[in-house]
C-alpha cells in the first residue's frame, strides 16, 4: 500500500521523525545480515559449541569492523574544515567504543559479572557515537526538521517578496536567533524561521496579530533594559528604536507571514522597506548561474605568475592577475579561453600585451571589471573591449590612451566607471565627458596646483675624508632636475652658484652647499657636506703629553688614521681628549716630502666644553731633538653670542715648503673657560680626530 | 619554556605523525577505492575553504603608527578641554582608570585643550586637526572611528594586542593570519611584508615579533623590507652566477634538505625550502616592483619627494602601492616617534608632517587606478593619549600620557563606509557611542577580507585559536 500511494503520502510532523530513522536503520540489515551469512557457512562448527562462543564470535567481530571504521574514519576526517569539535567528540567516543570491545573481547569468557556491566556501557557509547556520527553527515537539525521554513535569498531576490522574510526574519537573524535557534533555544522559543516565531515559546505565544498592546514580544522589547524581562538581555546588540516599531507595526497590519510587498499598499512602511531592500541588494553575493570549473582545469592553468581564484568559497565565478611583467607569455593569456565563462575579474596591471592578447580578453565575454593599468594599450584596442558586453569598470591609467577614445564610448553598453588617471587625457577633457555622459563614471587625478618641493642633493661619496685626487660626486633623485653648489659659504639658488656637472675636484678639506632646482618645482633645502683630504702618511706618531684618562682614543694612531670622528658623539673612538695638558707630539716621516701645509682637526662643541684650541705651533728638525719654529697661529676665542651648533672644524697652518725628516705639534687647549659659561674656570677640552700634513 | 628543538618534535608528533601515517597507509590500502582527487589536492592549501564570502578587500595597507598618535590633536576634536584648561581632571571621569608609572606619582591632572586647531571637512563634516591638511583633503574617502579602546596601557603589550590579538606576543600577527588563511596572490612575493620607517620625535622600539608567524608555518611571517636602496638584500645573484646556475644549486640544496627532514622530520626544514623557493622567484619579482626610477613625476608630486629617498615614510607608501598593485596581501608599515609625552606642541607638527601628505596620497593614488575599493588601509596607533597633561602644563608646552579607554584610527577602501563612527564624552576620555574593541577591529577587517573570524582557526597546544580568539564582533556600522 505504502508503495503502491507513496506519491500521494503526506505525513504528519511527528512522522518525519521515523523517515529521518532511515540512515540509521539501513545500517542494520547490512551487519545482521553478514553475520547471519557467517553463521549460515560456518553452521557446521556452531553444532557443538555454546552461546556464549557465538557471543564471542559476535563480539570480535564488532571489534574487528569496529577497528576498521575507525581508521577509516580517521582518513575521512583529514579532508574536512568544518564542524571539527563534532568530528573530535565522534572520533574520541568511536575509539573508547573499540577500546570496550578489546576489554570485552579479553574478559568475556571469564564469566565475570562486569561483562554486564562493560555490554551496557558499550551500548551507551555506541549510541553516542553513532548519533555524533549522524549529525557529521546529515547535520545537527537533520533528526527533528522545520518543515515549509521558506528561506531567503531567493525570495528576496523576486520582484514581489514575502515581508515576513525581507523585513522581520533579517531582523531577528541579526539581533534574536544567537540565543533563540536550535542550539540554544532560550525559553523554548525559536526564531530561526517563521514556524518557530508562530509557536511562541515556554509560556506561549509571543504575539497576537493586530494588537501590538498584548504581543508579548512587543512588551519584551519596550521593558527597560535593566529589567529582568527585557529582550534582548542587558549586554547584547539592542534592537534600534526603527526595528522595534516595524516589528510593532507588522504586527499591527495582523502579522502576516504569508503577504508579500504588492499585498500591503505602496505608502506602507513595510512596502517601502521591502522596495528598498529591492533596489540594492547590495548585502547579498552576485549569483552566478554558470557552472564551476573543474578545479583540474583551475589548476593546470595557474602558474606563479597567473592568479586565478574563486571570488567565494563556493563561487563559479573566478578573478584572474597576471603578476611580473618579464615572465608575461601570450600563450598563458589564450589558454584562459577554457574558462572564459567563469573569469568575471581580470586584472594585467603592467603586462607588456598586444593587440593580439586584447583580441584574446575580448573573448572572455563575462568579464565585468578589468584592469589594464600600465599596459601599452592603444586607442583601438580600447575600442575592442565594447565586445565585453558585461564589463562595468575599466582601469587604463598609466597608459598612453588619449582624447580620441571617447569615439568609443557609445558602444559600451554597460560600463559604469572608467579610470583614465596619468593618460593623455587631461582634467579638462574628461570634466566635458562626465556632462556627456553621465552614466560613465570617470576617475582621474586632479592636477595639483601646489607646487612641490624637490628633495636636496645627495653625496655619492662613502667617507667625508678623500684620498688625494678623489672628487666629490653628487646626486639629484629627481629627473632633469640640476644641482648647483657653491664652496665659497654662499647659499646657491637659481642666480648664484655652479651648475653641478660631473664630480668635483678638490686639493683641500671644502665646504659644499648644493641645491636642486627644476622647473615647477620649488628649490630644495640646502643640503651642506664637509670634505677633508686626506694628507701625506707619516710613518710614526708619538704624543709627548698626556691626554685625558676618559678619552684616550686609539692612541696616537688616532690622529693619522684617516677617520673622521662623528662630533656629536664625543665618545666616538676617533676623538683623542685633551684637558689637563695641551697636546703636543712627534710626526716622522722617512723620505723626507716637501710639504708647505698642515691641517689641524678639531672639535667644536662648546655646549660640551670643546672649545677650539687657542694656539698652534709647529717645528722641523733633522735629528728629533734640536726643532725650529715653521710655523704658529693663534685661533679667534669664541664669543658668546657666536653659534653653538657642534661641527667638524679644522685650522690650517700654510708656510714656505720644507722637508724635515721630524715634526713637533704643539695645539693649546684654552685654559680657562669663560665667565658666561658654566664650566666658567676650568681647563677647556680639546679633542682632535686628525692631523693632515700636505705637499 | 622547552627547548625550541623539543618544541619541534612535538609539534612533529602532534601534527605530522597522524597524517603522514594517514596519507601513508591510506593510499595503499584506499586508493582504489576513493575519488582519485583525493590524495591529489594540496592539503597544505586553504583555497578551496576561503574565502568564507565574497571579499570586500582583496588586500591590506595598514598604516602603523607606532608610538600612539594623540587623537586630541588630530581626530577627536574636543573644545570642552581647552575651555577647560588648567583645570582638574574629574575624578568622576577618570573612574579608577589606573594611570601609567609616569603620571601615577602625579599630583595634579591639568585638563589640556588642542594647542590646534581643527576644522571640518568633507561631506560628512568630520572634524580634523589643521596638522593634517592632506588626510582632511580626502576626508569623504575615509571613515574615522573614534571609538577604540584596548586593555593595554604601554606600548609593547598596545602594539602587540592590535597586532595580534593578544597582550602576550606569541601569537600570530595579523598579516600572517591572514596569509595563512588566503594565501599570496602574487606566488612570488610574500604575502605578508613589513616596511620600517622613522620620525623624529620621541620614538618607541618596533620588534620583530609583530609581524611573526606565532604558532603558524613560519612561511607565514611577515618580510621585511630593507631602508638601502636595495630593497630586499642579497637577493642579486653574485657576479657569475646564472639563473641555470642558481637553479641547479637550489634544487641540491633542496634535496639535501629534504634529507635532513627525512632524518629529523624538523617542520622548519620543509619551511626552510619553501623560502630558497619564494626567494628564487623574489629575484625577478623584487627588483620589478621596487623600482621606482619609471614613476612619473605626477606621482612624485602627489606623495611629495621624500618618497624617493628610501626609508622615508613617504618612499614605504609608493612602495606599499606597487607591492600591493602587484598582489601582495597585506603591507605592514610602521612610523615611529609618536610617543609625545612631553613636548607635544613641537614633535607632532614634524611627525604629521612625515606622514599626512603620503597617506592621503595613498588614498588618492589607489582611487586612481581603481584600487582602492580592493584594498584596505588602515592608519593609526596602539592606543590613545591623556586629556591630561603630564608633568607641568605651561602655556604651549605640554605632553600626554597612554590612555588606553578611547583612541581614533581612520580606515579606507576596501568595503569601509566613509565617515565618521563612535564618540567620546566631551573630556575625550570615555567613550560614549559604539565602542569598538581591537578584538572587533580585527573581526571587521577579516570579515572585509571574507573571512569569517569564528571560523579561521588553528588548533595549537590542544585548542583551537583566532585572531579575535573568543571575542570579537563585526562592526557593521563601518561597512559600505
Amino acid at each position: 500500500m505504502l508503495i503502491i500511494f507513496h506519491q500521494k503520502l503526506q505525513l504528519p510532523d511527528w512522522l518525519t521523525f521515523g523517515g529521518r530513522m532511515h540512515p540509521l536503520l539501513v545500517h542494520l540489515p547490512i551487519g545482521m545480515f553478514i553475520m547471519t551469512g557467517i553463521i549460515y557457512v560456518f553452521k557446521h562448527k556452531f553444532e557443538h559449541r555454546t552461546i556464549e562462543d557465538l557471543l564471542r564470535l559476535g563480539i570480535d567481530l564488532s571489534l574487528l569492523t569496529s577497528l576498521l571504521s575507525s581508521i577509516g574514519g580517521l582518513f575521512l576526517s583529514l579532508e574536512n574544515a568544518d564542524n571539527l569539535d563534532t568530528i573530535d567528540n565522534h572520533k574520541y567516543a568511536a575509539y573508547g567504543f573499540t577500546t570496550l570491545l578489546m576489554i570485552l573481547s579479553y574478559t568475556f569468557g571469564n564469566k565475570s559479572r562486569w561483562n554486564d556491566v562493560l555490554m551496557g556501557i558499550a551500548t551507551i557509547v555506541l549510541i553516542v557515537t553513532g548519533h555524533l556520527g549522524g549529525n557529521i553527515t546529515h547535520g545537527v537539525n537533520y533528526l527533528f526538521p522545520q518543515k515549509e521554513a521558506i528561506k531567503t535569498a531567493d525570495t528576496i531576490l523576486s520582484d514581489n517578496p514575502n515581508v515576513f522574510l525581507t523585513v522581520i526574519q533579517p531582523i531577528l537573524d541579526q539581533k534574536c536567533v544567537s540565543c533563540h535557534k536550535p542550539e540554544k533555544i532560550k525559553g523554548g522559543l525559536l526564531l530561526t524561521d517563521s514556524i518557530g516565531f508562530k509557536k511562541g515559546g515556554e509560556n506561549g505565544p509571543i504575539y497576537i496579530a493586530n494588537n501590538v498592546a498584548e504581543s508579548r514580544i512587543a512588551q519584551f522589547l519596550r521593558l527597560p533594559i535593566g529589567d529582568e524581562n527585557h529582550m534582548p538581555p542587558d549586554g547584547k546588540v539592542q534592537l534600534t528604536s526603527q526595528e522595534i516599531r516595524i516589528i510593532e507595526h507588522w504586527i499591527a497590519k495582523g502579522a502576516s507571514f504569508s503577504k508579500t510587498m504588492k499585498d500591503y499598499p505602496e505608502t506602507d512602511s513595510l512596502a517601502i522597506i521591502c522596495k528598498s531592500k529591492l533596489e540594492k541588494p547590495k548585502a547579498a553575493e552576485k549569483i552566478y548561474t554558470f557552472a564551476k570549473a573543474s578545479p583540474k582545469t583551475i589548476q593546470s592553468l595557474q602558474s606563479s605568475f597567473v592568479s586565478i581564484k574563486p571570488l567565494s568559497a563556493n563561487s563559479p565565478a573566478l578573478d584572474v592577475a597576471f603578476f611580473v611583467k618579464s615572465a608575461f607569455k601570450s600563450e598563458k593569456l589564450s589558454e584562459l579561453s577554457s574558462i572564459k565563462e567563469q573569469i568575471v575579474k581580470l586584472s594585467m596591471i603592467n603586462m607588456p600585451i598586444s593587440t593580439k592578447d586584447i583580441d584574446q580578453i575580448t573573448k572572455l565575454g563575462n568579464i565585468e571589471e578589468l584592469i589594464l593599468n600600465g599596459t601599452p594599450i592603444t586607442n583601438q584596442d580600447f575600442g575592442k573591449l565594447a565586445a565585453l558586453k558585461n564589463l562595468t569598470s575599466l582601469s587604463v591609467a598609466n597608459t598612453s590612451l588619449d582624447r580620441q577614445i571617447e569615439s568609443h564610448f557609445s558602444k559600451f553598453t554597460n560600463l559604469k566607471e572608467l579610470f583614465v588617471s596619468n593618460t593623455k587625457v587631461t582634467y579638462d577633457i574628461v570634466d566635458q565627458w562626465r556632462k556627456k555622459y553621465p552614466n560613465i563614471r570617470f576617475n582621474i587625478l586632479k592636477p595639483s596646483e601646489e607646487l612641490p618641493k624637490l628633495p636636496a642633493p645627495q653625496t655619492l661619496n662613502d667617507s667625508t675624508i678623500l684620498k688625494v685626487n678623489a672628487k666629490i660626486a653628487l646626486k639629484s633623485l629627481i629627473k632633469e632636475s640640476i644641482i648647483k653648489y657653491t664652496i665659497d659659504g654662499t647659499i646657491p639658488d637659481s642666480t648664484n652658484g655652479i651648475v653641478y656637472n660631473g664630480p668635483i675636484n678638490v686639493s683641500r678639506d671644502v665646504h659644499i652647499k648644493a641645491v636642486t632646482l627644476k622647473d615647477k618645482w620649488l628649490s630644495s633645502d640646502v643640503a651642506e657636506f664637509h670634505y677633508f683630504v686626506a694628507g701625506l702618511k707619516p710613518d710614526d706618531v708619538k704624543i709627548l703629553t698626556k691626554n685625558n684618562i676618559k678619552y684616550p682614543g686609539q692612541g696616537s694612531v688616532t690622529l693619522i688614521n684617516v677617520k673622521k670622528a662623528d662630533v656629536t658623539d664625543n665618545t666616538d673612538r676617533n676623538w683623542i681628549g685633551f684637558k689637563e695638558e695641551p697636546f703636543i707630539g712627534t710626526f716622522r716621516f722617512d723620505k723626507k716630502p716637501a710639504i708647505k701645509t698642515l691641517s689641524v682637526c678639531y672639535s667644536y662643541n662648546i655646549g660640551s666644553y670643546i672649545f677650539p684650541p687657542t694656539d698652534i705651533k709647529l717645528y722641523g728638525s733633522n735629528d728629533n731633538r734640536s726643532f725650529k719654529l715653521i710655523q704658529s697661529k693663534s685661533l679667534p676665542r669664541h664669543q658668546r653670542e657666536m653659534p653653538q651648533t657642534p661641527f667638524n672644524a679644522v685650522a690650517t697652518l700654510d708656510f714656505e715648503t720644507v722637508n724635515y725628516p721630524f715634526y713637533k705639534l704643539e695645539v693649546k687647549n684654552l685654559p680657562k673657560i669663560p665667565d658666561w659659561h658654566p664650566g666658567k674656570g676650568e681647563n677647556a677640552w680639546l679633542f682632535l680626530d686628525e692631523i693632515f700634513f700636505y705637499e | 619554556m622547552s627547548h625550541p628543538f623539543l618544541e619541534n618534535r612535538l609539534n612533529v608528533n602532534r601534527r605530522y605523525f597522524l597524517g603522514k601515517a594517514a596519507v601513508g597507509l591510506g593510499s595503499v590500502a584506499l586508493g582504489s577505492l576513493l575519488i582519485k582527487d583525493l590524495f591529489n589536492g594540496d592539503t597544505s592549501s586553504m583555497d578551496t575553504v576561503l574565502p568564507h564570502f565574497a571579499p570586500k578587500a582583496k588586500r591590506v595597507i595598514y598604516l602603523f603608527q607606532n608610538g600612539a598618535p594623540s587623537q586630541l590633536e588630530s581626530f577627536d576634536y574636543k573644545p570642552m578641554l581647552n575651555k577647560m584648561m588648567g583645570q582638574e581632571l574629574p575624578s568622576s571621569i577618570r573612574d579608577g582608570q589606573r594611570l601609567t608609572g609616569m603620571t601615577a606619582s602625579q599630583e595634579k591632572f591639568p585638563l589640556v585643550g588642542s594647542h590646534f586647531g581643527f576644522k571640518q571637512y568633507g561631506s560628512t563634516g568630520a572634524w580634523i586637526s589643521d596638522l593634517f591638511p592632506h588626510i582632511a583633503s580626502v576626508a569623504d574617502d575615509i571613515c574615522i572611528v573614534r571609538s577604540m579602546h584596548t586593555e593595554a596601557i604601554n606600548h609593547d603589550p598596545a602594539l602587540t594586542f592590535m597586532q595580534t590579538g593578544a597582550q602576550q606576543g606569541n601569537r600570530p600577527s595579523m598579516g600572517s593570519w591572514l596569509s595563512y588563511g588566503l594565501g599570496s596572490e602574487n606566488q612570488n612575493l610574500p604575502g605578508f611584508c613589513v616596511l620600517l620607517s622613522k620620525g623624529k620625535g620621541n620614538g618607541q622600539g618596533v620588534y620583530s615579533k609583530l609581524w611573526s608567524n606565532g604558532f603558524l608555518d613560519s612561511t607565514f611571517q611577515g618580510v621585511q623590507f630593507s631602508n638601502s636602496e636595495e630593497r630586499v638584500l642579497y637577493l642579486r645573484d653574485q657576479a657569475g652566477v646564472n639563473r641555470d646556475d642558481r637553479r641547479e644549486m637550489l634544487d641540491k640544496l633542496n634535496e639535501l634538505n629534504q634529507f635532513s627532514f627525512d632524518d629529523v622530520q624538523d617542520p622548519e626544514i620543509k619551511a626552510k625550502i619553501q623560502q630558497y623557493e619564494l626567494a628564487y622567484r623574489m629575484q625577478t619579482a623584487v627588483p620589478e616592483v621596487t623600482d621606482i626610477s619609471n614613476e612619473p613625476d605626477h606621482i612624485i608630486k602627489l606623495y611629495g619627494s621624500d618618497c624617493l629617498i628610501p626609508g622615508t615614510y613617504a618612499s614605504n607608501c609608493l612602495l606599499a602601492r606597487k607591492l600591493s598593485e602587484a598582489g601582495v596581501r597585506f603591507v605592514q608599515l610602521y612610523h615611529q616617534g609618536w610617543d609625545q609625552h612631553s613636548g607635544l606642541v613641537t614633535e607632532m607638527p614634524n611627525q604629521a608632517m612625515d606622514v599626512d601628505r603620503a597617506s592621503a596620497a595613498l588614498i588618492t593614488d589607489l582611487k586612481q587606478r581603481g584600487l582602492l575599493d580592493e584594498t584596505l588601509v588602515i592608519w593609526g596607533g596602539e592606543f590613545g593619549r591623556t586629556n591630561y597633561c603630564q608633568g607641568e602644563l605651561s602655556p604651549g608646552v605640554y605632553g600626554r600620557d597612554h590612555h588606553p579607554r578611547a583612541y581614533s584610527i581612520w580606515m579606507a577602501g576596501g568595503g569601509i563606509k566613509p565617515g565618521v563612527y563612535g564618540e567620546t564624552d566631551e573630556f575625550g576620555y570615555n567613550i560614549v557611542k559604539d565602542p569598538v574593541h581591537i578584538n572587533d577591529f580585527h573581526a571587521t577587517v577579516l570579515h572585509l577580507m571574507g573571512i569569517d573570524h569564528e571560523k579561521l582557526t588553528y588548533k595549537h597546544l590542544g585548542r583551537r585559536y583566532r585572531l579575535t580568539d573568543v571575542a570579537g564582533h563585526v562592526v557593521k556600522g563601518i561597512i559600505a
